[in-house]
C-alpha cells in the first residue's frame, strides 16, 4: 500500500524529528509512506532532518506566512495529488499526539471498503491524558457537528483521519484555520455515496501539545469562520 | 436657532476636516473630497437642528433626528458586512497566493 501523510507543522522543534522517525518506523515494502509536510510560516523556518529509510520520503513545503492548520492541510492535499495516486491519504498532527502505529489500521479500514475513516478518542480506548475541560468541550462540539452534518460520529475535531483518493479529491478545504475540521465533515456529509467509518485511537496529550493546541475560546472563532463561509462562500 | 452645543459641534467638525486635510492631502485626496461632501451635507443639520425637524415633519417621521439616524444605522450595518466580505475574499486570495508559491518551491525529498 502507498500512503500519503498530510502533516501541517508550526514552530515544531525536536518533536517533529521524533514524529517523523516514528512514522518512518512504520514504513516497509508493504506500506510505503510519503509525508507531505507543510511548514505553516514557522519562525525560524523548520529544517527537516528526514530519516533515511527505504519506502519512506518527506516532501516539504513552506508557507511564507502563517495561514492556519486548515490551509496547511489543503496545501499538503494539493501537493500530494500532483503525484500518482496513493491508496490512503492520512491527516496527522506533527506534535506527536497521534500514534503512527495506528497508520496500518487506518489503511486497512480503507482497504476494507471505507472512503473516509475518522479516528475517535471515545470508542473504547481511553485517552487518559485528556484534560476534563477538553472532554466536555469535545462532547458539546460533537453534538453541534452532528446537528450540522447529520453524521453520527463519536468524536469532534480529531485531526487523525484517512481518505481514499476518491474522497480526498472531492474535499477542497476553504477554512484556513480550525474550522476546517467541521468543514471536512460537512463536505463528507454532502456526498452520500462515501462510506464513512470510525476507528478507536488514543491521543497523547503533553504539556507542549496542550500549550500549542486550541483554547476553549477557539470554539467561538470556529463558529465565526463557519458563518463567514456560509454567508460569503457561495456554495 | 444656533445653540452653544451646535456651535461647538460645528467647530469640532471643522477641526476634523483640518486634521483629515493634513492626513489625506498627499494620498487620498479623493477620499478627503468625499468626506468634505458628506460633512458639507451634514453640517447644516448639526448647526440648525430645526432643519431636520422640518424635513421629518414633511416626511411624516416623529423626531427630526430619526430621519438621520435610521438611514445612517442601516448604512453602517451594511458597510460592516461589505467590509467583512471584502476581507474574506482578500484572505482567500492571499491563501491562494501563498499556497501557489509554497507548492512551486516544495522540496520533493529524496526517493529511496
Amino acid at each position: 500500500m502507498r500512503v500519503a501523510v498530510l502533516m501541517p507543522a508550526l514552530n515544531e522543534g525536536p518533536t517533529l524529528t521524533t514524529t517523523l522517525g516514528r512514522i518512518a518506523a512504520q514504513a516497509n515494502p508493504d506500506l510505503a509512506i510519503t509525508v507531505y509536510l507543510v511548514d505553516d510560516g514557522s519562525q525560524p523556518a523548520i529544517t527537516v532532518a528526514s530519516p533515511q529509510k527505504d519506502c519512506f520520503r518527506v516532501v516539504a513545503a513552506r508557507h511564507r506566512i502563517n495561514l492556519g492548520q486548515g490551509a496547511a492541510i489543503e496545501t499538503a492535499r494539493q501537493l500530494s495529488l500532483k503525484t500518482a495516486g496513493y491508496d490512503a491519504y492520512v491527516t496527522m498532527d506533527s506534535d506527536g499526539q497521534h500514534d503512527p502505529a495506528d497508520l496500518p489500521r487506518f489503511a486497512g479500514a480503507l482497504q476494507a471498503g471505507a472512503d473516509v475513516v475518522f479516528g475517535s478518542r471515545f470508542l473504547g480506548i481511553d485517552s487518559r491524558t485528556m484534560p476534563a475541560g477538553r472532554r466536555l468541550l469535545l462532547q458539546a462540539a460533537r453534538r453541534f457537528e452532528r446537528m450540522l452534518t447529520g453524521l453520527a460520529l463519536t468524536d469532534a475535531h480529531n485531526g487523525y483521519r484517512a481518505f481514499s483518493e476518491r474522497a480526498i479529491r472531492s474535499i477542497v478545504l476553504r477554512q484556513d484555520r480550525m474550522a476546517h475540521a467541521t468543514e471536512i465533515k460537512l463536505r463528507v456529509a454532502g456526498q452520500k455515496d462515501l462510506v464513512v467509518r470510525e476507528i478507536p485511537i488514543e491521543v497523547q496529550y503533553t504539556d507542549e501539545s496542550l500549550k500549542k493546541g486550541q483554547s476553549s475560546l477557539g470554539a467561538f472563532a470556529i463558529l465565526r469562520d463557519l458563518m463567514h463561509d456560509y454567508l460569503f462562500g457561495g456554495r | 436657532m444656533v445653540t452653544l452645543y451646535s456651535l461647538l459641534l460645528g467647530l469640532f467638525v471643522l477641526g476634523l476636516l483640518a486634521w483629515d486635510y493634513l492626513a489625506f492631502r498627499k494620498h487620498g485626496g479623493r477620499y478627503f473630497m468625499l468626506e468634505l461632501l458628506a460633512l458639507g451635507v451634514a453640517l447644516p443639520f448639526v448647526v440648525v437642528p430645526s432643519l431636520s425637524q422640518s424635513i421629518a415633519s414633511a416626511a411624516g417621521v416623529g423626531r427630526g433626528v430619526d430621519v438621520l439616524i435610521y438611514p445612517l444605522l442601516l448604512w453602517l450595518v451594511r458597510d460592516s458586512f461589505v467590509a467583512r466580505q471584502k476581507r474574506w475574499i482578500d484572505n482567500q486570495r492571499l491563501t491562494e497566493l501563498v499556497r501557489t508559491l509554497s507548492i512551486k518551491e516544495a522540496d520533493p525529498g529524496s526517493r529511496k
